[in-house]
């Protein structure tokens, strides 16, 4: 079985091949589109390799994340994984893929739930990898990193997908859901991956996927067929 | 059997295609079926497969009954030979259409009959004539969520129930889901309008399905309570308390979303322009998944008077009928993820007066 930080790194680097354990029905949600299958998930990484350095694997028995900087700036890989194969991935970076965004129809809905809503969306219960006591760090940094980005969004909500540890370290995916403050319809959604090392958090590794946030902005909402 | 007997028989989800669809021995009754499948997963798999991939089109004969119909807005189908001829035509537009499974979540509802519902996303580039789209006018590749719901026995298909995400399908290819659902529905109002009455048939059995409810220890039970609290009592927030905070929602036309109040605001969003509005739960299945979670298939039906704005535009007063199927995951009784695929092509076809639909 071939070490998971360089299956993921050779992924990134467009240089992932028959050994590769990427599921033939495995979904990937990256830098503004989704693709679905080995061979178009493969391939888009041929097309826009990224050159990953100082890479940091956070694992459990069921998920991984990649921290990594590329040209200077964070990407991260969060991957499911059944046994060595993967079978979900998303790549969050600040430099978008050269795919065609889908189309969607938008769903009016109220993100907030209410007066009484957190403005994190997280129960530990639906994270079974997670130590309880990485619980706190997931809070606040889920809860911090949402509000740091506040300057273009109202009323943001981070909704964690992901959360597990490894040792001392913990693999945070959240997806953020705000009002646009530019006048403009809409709600805005993006997501974003956290590895916290150690308590407190001062080491935070923080990536924000700067090219979905760009493309939802520049989208129209559209809620009518 | 119950939903959770069967071990032996696998799920596809975290296996490769390599160990799917290698050979095996037989590890499950299956009465009348082909040796060549093991389980009735891998009847499934295999022949879809078979059928799609390996352009063994004429082995629908020998797998969907003679009498077979075939259900989906956008047509009825009866038997194996029609079937056949549409799967052809299909291919003919789409000839590299390959069916990723992502899930077969089945039962056995009756000694030796079997229910599937088949997740999967159809990948394919238009470069053939297209039934609905004509001659290719744009390049690469799509990614159509389709989700079937197959009745077995003895080797055979003797029903099914289709949805495909034709909204995510035609805005691939440049087109207008409305502009589409418009020129379909022209073509409906012309020539014999009973060839129609299949969709007001099939809506009359939903209608008298009455109040079906999954027994109260199925996977599947909370999850039917809840989208009756949400359709019938219009108790959205309780609905939700099934959900987790941060469940994943992937609906069709490309709704992927997260969270509460994101389920909610689909369930809205479909129910809204409905007036008179009925729901009915249709098929439940629910099977273990290989990392501790449990997979649930519903199909469900909403039925009403298009009378409200909303997603479908303006009311026209038209009888909406409307097909969905979802699937979905649970964790410790809850979901995190709802996977619902509706063909609202077919829908936007009602509302414009296709497909039979009156405004009596």
């Amino acid at each position: 079985m071939r070490d998971l930080t360089n299956v993921l790194t050779d992924i990134l680097g467009g240089g992932a091949g028959g050994a590769c354990t990427v599921l033939h029905n495995c979904r990937f949600d990256g830098a503004g589109a989704s693709v679905y299958g080995r061979e178009a998930i493969l391939e888009q990484f041929r097309k826009q390799p990224c050159a990953s350095e100082d890479v940091h694997l956070v694992r459990c028995r069921r998920f991984a994340a990649l921290f990594a900087r590329a040209e200077g700036r964070g990407v991260a890989l969060f991957a499911d994984l059944y046994g060595e194969h993967i079978a979900r991935l998303w790549y969050l970076a600040s430099t978008p893929l050269a795919l065609r965004r889908a189309s969607r129809v938008d769903v009016p809905f109220d993100p907030t739930f209410g007066q009484l809503a957190q403005s994190v969306a997280f129960d530990p219960a639906d994270h079974p990898e997670l130590m309880s006591e990485h619980v706190p760090r997931v809070m606040a940094m889920a809860d911090g990193a949402s509000m740091g980005r506040s300057t273009r969004l109202m009323r943001p909500r981070s909704f964690v997908l992901r959360a597990f540890s490894h040792g001392e370290s913990t693999a945070v995916l959240a997806q953020v859901v705000a009002l646009r403050s530019d006048g403009r319809p809409g709600l805005v959604q993006f997501p974003m991956a956290v590895c916290l090392r150690s308590d407190p958090p001062a080491e935070a590794t923080v990536v924000v996927d700067e090219s979905e946030c760009e493309a939802a902005f520049s989208s129209d909402w559209r809620s009518v067929l | 059997m119950t939903w959770n007997s069967d071990l032996q028989v696998q799920s596809v989800i975290g296996r490769p295609l390599g160990e799917l669809l290698e050979g095996r021995p037989r590890r499950q009754a299956l009465d009348g079926f082909d040796p060549l499948y093991s389980d009735f997963v891998d009847y499934i798999v295999r022949c879809t497969h078979r059928i799609w991939e390996q352009k063994n089109i004429g082995l629908i004969r020998s797998h969907y009954s003679a009498d077979c119909p075939l259900f989906a807005l956008s047509g009825k189908s009866v038997g194996a030979e029609a079937i056949l001829r549409n799967t052809l035509q299909s291919l003919a537009g789409h000839p590299d259409r390959t069916p990723i499974a992502e899930d077969v979540i089945w039962s056995e509802d009756s000694p030796g009959v079997f229910f599937s519902s088949h997740r999967i996303m159809s990948v394919s580039a238009h470069l053939g004539t297209d039934a609905l789209l004509g001659v290719p006018v744009h390049g690469g590749l799509t990614f159509i969520p389709v989700i079937a719901d197959c009745v077995c026995r003895e080797n055979q298909i003797i029903e099914e129930w289709l949805v495909r995400d034709y909204v995510k399908f035609a805005r691939s290819f440049g087109v207008e889901p409305r502009a589409l659902a418009e020129r379909l529905a022209r073509e409906d109002r012309e020539g014999e309008p009973l060839r129609h009455s299949w969709l007001r048939e099939e809506a009359s059995r939903v209608r008298a399905l009455g109040d079906i409810e999954p027994p109260i220890d199925h996977p599947a039970a909370p999850i039917a309570r809840a989208l009756r609290l949400a359709f019938v009592e219009e108790q959205f927030g309780d609905a939700a308390g099934v959900a987790s905070p941060s469940i994943e929602v992937e609906w069709s036309g490309g709704r992927r979303l997260v969270g509460r109040g994101a389920w909610i605001g689909c369930l809205m969003q479909l129910a809204t322009p409905l007036g008179e509005r009925f729901y009915a739960l249709d098929h439940w299945a629910a099977r273990p998944r290989p990392d501790g979670d449990v997979a649930v298939a519903l199909r469900w039906w909403l039925i009403g008077r298009h009378q409200f704005d909303g997603v479908w535009g303006q009311p026209t007063g038209r009888e909406l009928v409307v097909l969905a199927i979802s699937h979905y995951r649970l964790r410790g009784g809850r979901l995190i993820e709802d996977f619902t695929v509706i063909d609202e092509v077919g829908v936007l076809r009602q509302s414009a007066g296709g497909l039979g639909a009156c405004e009596t």
